[in-house]
């Protein structure tokens, strides 16, 4: 119940009423039942208490509550004490007075503590426990027992001397103190929390020892002993359980124990039993008293000890944990090198470093100092090493700055501080330091120095580039050109701002626009040079000037572009200059290759000459012989003349056979004098000619032998010089008979066309018979109807004049038909006239018309107007246009007469071509005859002889034109003509 | 009757036309001419007396066609066909059809006047025997039934007595109506009235019978 009331007390400090009030109760409760346990424990019929616990259990209050509280303690202590003691029937005096000195005892002991202490007392601490041995334990009862025992004498209630009194009082206040109020003071809430949080060993070890504990306790206070034959070993039994406790647990378990003990050991002594039993009550109660007292003095104490060492060892380690802490934060190590061993350990390493030997610090020390030195970066070992060891042999604070490489290669810059520690003789033991990783630092100095540098780099390589007469410019990896100097602005009227990918590219001319921009892709590509030549556009004079742009990529450590750099120089006058004297290169050299030329041909034809001159002078002897041969045997008639007159110097064979005269007769006559042109005009001609070009060619000239027959030749001729005299080689070939034979054949063809004509109209016969009946008919009608007239009386002359007008109409008709008819059957010679294709299509059809109308032929007419007129012979194009409508009605004969149809069509066509088409609707022509239509001899009619379309053909292609025959979709044929018009002339 | 005869001329070549008409103009014969058969077709008056003078070769619709088409319509006229060409096949269709001569271009004056003659009179009388018994119907249709009847036996040498005897009454009764149809018939003997009937044939086609008592005419 008292443990009860501590922990609440002690939770408080407050200024609630409550508490203060409940404290006192709980104390005054404490205090009686503190008496009663008192009364119990003391041997009777002396009241000599072996333990007194009110005073103590007063104290413990006391020292637990705040000083303020003390009075009401006291006062409620004073029931509780009357309480108790009225029951053992002391005097009031007596009551009041150990009341008295109970509280001047608890009262004394605590507020001695509460002076020196003015914190919670502590069971921990040795100066704690000192104070409170001497204080509480010692100096409190000691005061009080004199109050104590000089109240007994003035009641005169205690038998036996003054001391004797003191000294039992003494005792017990002092064993009861030290029994009652540590456990009062120890039992708060943070002991009992650290015993239910212990782990399960250490429960176990609780038990085990509680076990431990009682039993020895028992076995020792509680047993009986035979006699006095108390082995005096036993009493030294429970001091290892004891010790144990003070060791191993807390100061609470400690005071607890020895409460334990102490209880045990005086109710031990007070039924009879235990080692306490020897002597007389007085002497028991003291030897327990001492014995108690003596375990518990060094138990406290040694409790204290051990958990004060326990204390500072966890201090130390939150300490160093601490320092971890802040040395990881701080990424630093310290290290400690011990200078005349030689060791260097670096015992508190911070995380981040794991290389500083750690692992070897119970090791060789010159092999940590290796391994420390190992570790360093090659370039730092030796200057680091050498500020370390100088440091130390000059006594002199190191600082230093180094790098060093990690297990796994990344490098750490470090800065080392350290300093020297000396021994009483001031010489230098050992140095201690500390490595501060400043990796972080020395990138981000690194980084500011390369901005700052930078920096000022841009700064002076703007104020460089813009000062440059070049162009300057700078590009990004992708080719976003994003820097270009003042001169390009300057040049190009563009702001600063007004980079990018392309901005550059219309500035450049058309022709060399692809090629840059080819040039520039291929150099972002390939990180090689850029470089073109290119016309730029000077916007300011509106002229392009070449540029000579050029671009090296900056490359970081790893070798990827950073950026281009670039120039573009203006190299126009350099490039006009290069052309001017390209040019001047061009013109000397093509100089020089000509004259090279003309000298190699003049050489050239030099040798030739030369060689010619030789071969020829041999060649002239064979030449000259193979002429006089060729002169001789040729089949053209050959003559040379010479002089001015044209005087015959030699004449070949042929030449005598053609004109009849023997050599000896010509030679050394003229050619006038002989009379051999027939026509003065060939003769002026070939005189003319061969005055004007020395020479000439197949020139038709008529001749008169020496028969004076005149005979057609082709004559040649070439003037040349033999020896200095102009001489004149004719060469006169007899085509007589060639054109005999031609104007022989165009007269059979004339004689065929006539064949052919007669036979058409022998075809047309009938038609044409009725033709001429016509007229015949009217003209006999009407001059027998004038006959009748004229028996009448009067005579109407008018009517006659009428009839006879009538006649001579019909007689024309007559005579044109006549006239026709003589046209088709003449041998005449072609006239070419300008025609009507239509007129002529109309008298065609005008001479088979009663033909047509016999054989139930309707024919159609689909003539168109403004047809260019035909250059031709009337009479051969009629013969082709009757062929024709005969070959039409042979074809539609035995048709019914609604499938006896023809039809003419003409029309223009392309390039002033006129156009005609005759249809019929007859059987058609078959189609393995359609290709020999037009060949002579070739005819599907049963007496035909195969020659109107073969003529009819060659009339058209004399007119120049052309003639087909197609079948047509719906059955029948249709012949097409096309014939040039003069239109084609004009247009 | 009065009607002057008219010669139509028909062919295409204009001279020919010309002078044909002039010929009989000379000779006084009225002509009508026409350059196409589809012109004389479409004009030509069929009552008109007179003749066609065709030219075989026509274009579009020969000499034959017309006179097919003309035969066709029920039209009887005479023609002289004339040609250019001695068609002997052509000729005698056309003979055939009735043509009245065929003459070949260039012709005499009288040759062709003779044949236009010809047609001429042939084509007045045709006309003069189609009128005569055109009136002797005339004449017939006046008749009464009875007159008719009586007419016929008349006409097939009856007496009266067997006449009054076959139609069942008196003589005298018969001898009135003979009477009567004799003057109606416009004829004063008995031997005119059956060259009358003889000519429009009612005495050929006449029949007695005992059993039928009508008597059919053949008027047309």
């Amino acid at each position: 119940m008292d443990k009860e009331a501590a922990p609440w007390i002690e939770a408080g400090g407050g200024k609630l009423d409550v508490r203060p009030i409940a404290a006192a109760v709980l104390v005054g409760v404490g205090y009686y039942f503190g008496t009663m346990v008192g009364f119990a424990l003391t041997f009777q019929p002396k009241p000599i208490s072996i333990l007194w616990p009110p005073n103590s259990i007063l104290l413990g209050a006391l020292l637990l509550t705040p000083a303020n509280w003390w009075w009401l303690l006291l006062l409620c202590a004073l029931p509780a004490h009357l309480a108790a003691q009225m029951q053992s029937g002391v005097p009031a005096t007596m009551l009041m007075g150990w009341f008295i000195s109970n509280c001047s005892e608890a009262l004394i002991g605590a507020a001695a503590v509460r002076k020196f202490i003015p914190e919670r007392l502590r069971f921990d601490s040795i100066r704690h426990v000192s104070l409170f041995l001497f204080l509480c334990a010692f100096l409190a009862p000691f005061l009080s027992s004199f109050l104590d025992v000089a109240f007994v004498r003035l009641a005169d209630w205690g038998q036996g001397s003054y001391w004797q009194l003191w000294r039992m009082r003494f005792f017990s206040n002092v064993l009861a103190i030290l029994a009652f109020v540590p456990v009062l003071l120890t039992c708060n809430r943070n002991n009992l929390a650290s015993m239910r949080k212990a782990p399960f060993l250490r429960r176990l070890e609780s038990c085990l020892w509680a076990c431990a504990l009682l039993a020895i306790s028992f076995v020792v206070f509680i047993s009986e002993y035979e006699g006095n034959k108390i082995p005096p070993l036993i009493l030294y039994a429970p001091l290892p359980i004891l010790f144990w406790a003070a060791v191993q647990f807390n100061s609470f378990t400690v005071c607890l124990s020895f409460l334990a003990i102490t209880c045990l050991a005086i109710w031990g002594a007070v039924q009879g039993h235990g080692p306490f039993v020897a002597s007389s009550p007085a002497d028991n109660a003291l030897s327990i008293q001492l014995f108690l007292i003596g375990v518990a003095v060094p138990l406290l104490l040694l409790s204290a000890a051990v958990q004060e060492r326990r204390r500072a060892q966890e201090a130390l380690h939150r300490k160093q944990e601490k320092l971890k802490l802040a040395l990881a934060a701080a990424r630093m190590s310290t290290w400690d090198w011990d200078i005349q061993e030689s060791k260097g350990m670096e015992p508190h390493e911070s995380e981040c470093l794991p290389n500083s030997g750690n692992s070897d610090s119970d090791g060789d020390g010159d092999a940590n100092l290796k391994s420390f030195s190992r570790s360093l970066h090659p370039d730092d070992r030796m200057a680091t090493m050498q500020a370390i060891t100088r440091a130390a042999r000059e006594d002199a604070p190191y600082e230093g700055e180094f790098r060093i490489v990690q297990p796994n290669g990344a490098i750490r810059w470090m800065l080392g501080k350290g300093a020297v520690l000396h021994d009483e003789v001031h010489c230098p033991v050992r140095m201690l330091g500390v490595n501060v990783d400043i990796t972080d630092r020395k990138h981000a100095e690194a980084t500011a120095r390369e901005e700052a540098a930078l920096r000022e780099s841009e700064a002076r390589f703007r104020q460089m580039a813009n000062s440059m007469p070049q162009i300057v410019w700078a590009a990004r990896p992708d080719g976003h050109v994003d820097y270009a100097n003042r001169r390009w602005q300057e040049l190009t009227g563009l702001k600063e701002t007004q980079t990018g990918d392309e901005s550059w590219l219309p500035f450049v001319h058309p022709d060399d626009r692809q090629r840059a921009a080819d040039r520039w892709r291929a150099a972002m590509q390939s990180g090689q040079m850029y470089q073109v030549e290119c016309r730029v556009l000077i916007p300011r004079s509106s002229e392009y000037r070449w540029y000579l742009a050029r671009a090296l990529p900056a490359r970081d450590e790893t070798g990827n572009i950073v950026r281009w750099y670039g120039t573009s120089t203006d190299i126009d006058d350099q490039k006009k200059a290069e052309h001017a004297l390209y040019e001047m290169r061009e013109d000397l050299e093509r100089r020089v290759e000509e004259r090279t030329a003309e000298l190699c041909r003049a050489n050239a034809i030099l040798k030739a000459e030369i060689e010619e001159r030789r071969k020829a002078e041999e060649a002239e002897r064979i030449s000259e012989a193979r002429f006089a041969r060729v002169f001789r045997l040729s089949p053209d008639a050959m003559s040379i003349s010479c002089g001015v007159e044209g005087r015959i110097v030699d004449v070949n064979d042929r030449w005598e056979n053609l004109f009849g005269y023997q050599r000896e007769e010509v030679i050394g006559m003229t050619v006038r004098q002989l009379g051999l042109y027939a026509n003065e005009k060939d003769f002026l001609a070939v005189l003319e000619r061969s005055r004007a070009c020395g020479c000439i060619r197949n020139l038709e000239v008529e001749i008169i032998d020496k028969s004076k027959t005149v005979r057609q030749t082709i004559f040649s001729g070439e003037a040349i010089n033999d020896g200095g005299e102009p001489c004149f080689i004719a060469i006169i070939r007899d085509i007589t008979e060639q054109r005999q034979a031609k104007v022989e054949a165009q007269q059979q063809r004339k004689q065929l066309a006539h064949l052919s004509r007669a036979v058409v109209v022998g075809e047309l016969s009938g038609a044409l018979a009725h033709e001429l009946n016509q007229p015949l008919t009217a003209i006999l009608t009407n001059a027998q109807a004038a006959q009748r007239f004229m028996t009448r009386s009067p005579v109407n002359l008018e009517e006659i004049s009428d009839i006879l007008g009538d006649i001579v109409d019909a007689d024309k008709r007559a005579g044109e038909v006549i006239r026709r008819l003589r046209a088709l059957f003449m041998k005449g010679e072609p006239t070419l006239q300008l025609l009507d294709l239509n007129e002529v299509v109309h008298e065609a059809l005008d001479l088979a018309h009663s033909d047509l109308i016999r054989r139930k032929i309707t024919v159609t007419l689909k003539l168109a107007s403004g047809l260019g007129p035909i250059y031709g012979d009337r009479v051969q194009l009629q013969q082709v246009f009757l062929n024709l409508i005969v070959n039409a009605c042979e074809a539609m004969n035995g048709n019914t007469p609604d499938r006896c149809r023809l039809t003419f069509s003409s029309g223009s066509i392309a390039n002033g071509n006129a156009l005609i088409d005759v249809s019929d609707t007859g059987h058609g022509i078959a189609a393995d005859t359609i290709d020999r239509l037009f060949d002579s001899f070739f005819t599907t009619k049963v007496h035909g002889l195969g020659f109107g379309l073969s003529i009819s053909r060659a009339i058209v292609a004399e007119h120049g034109g052309r003639i087909e025959a197609i079948n047509n979709p719906g059955g029948g044929a249709t012949f097409r003509i096309t014939l040039p018009t003069q239109l084609r002339g004009l247009s | 009757m009065s009607a002057v005869p008219i010669v139509f001329l028909v062919d295409d070549d204009p001279a020919i036309l010309k002078a044909l008409a002039r010929l009989l103009q000379a000779e006084g014969i009225a002509v009508r001419t026409f350059n196409s058969p589809d012109a004389f077709l479409a004009q030509h008056d069929p009552a008109a007396p007179g003749c066609v003078v065709l030219d075989l070769f026509l274009p579009h619709l020969n000499g034959l066609a017309l006179q097919h088409a003309l035969l066709a319509s029920g039209c009887e006229r005479y023609i002289v066909f004339i040609t250019g060409h001695g068609d002997i096949a052509a000729s005698v269709e056309a003979m055939k059809a009735g043509a009245v001569d065929f003459l070949t271009k260039p012709f005499q004056d009288e040759q062709f006047l003779s044949a236009i003659r010809n047609a001429i009179a042939k084509d007045w009388l045709a006309r003069n025997v189609r009128m005569e018994l055109q009136s002797i119907r005339q004449r017939l249709a006046t008749l009464t039934p009875r007159e008719r009847e009586v007419l016929q036996h008349v006409v097939a040498g009856r007496l009266n007595k067997q006449i009054a005897a076959d139609l069942g009454t008196v003589e005298k009764t018969i001898k009135v109506h003979r009477a009567r149809a004799m003057e109606k018939m416009g004829v004063a003997s008995l031997a005119e009235l059956v060259r009358v009937t003889m000519r429009i044939g009612l005495g050929t086609a006449t029949r007695y019978s005992s059993e039928s008592k009508t008597v059919s005419f053949d008027a047309s």
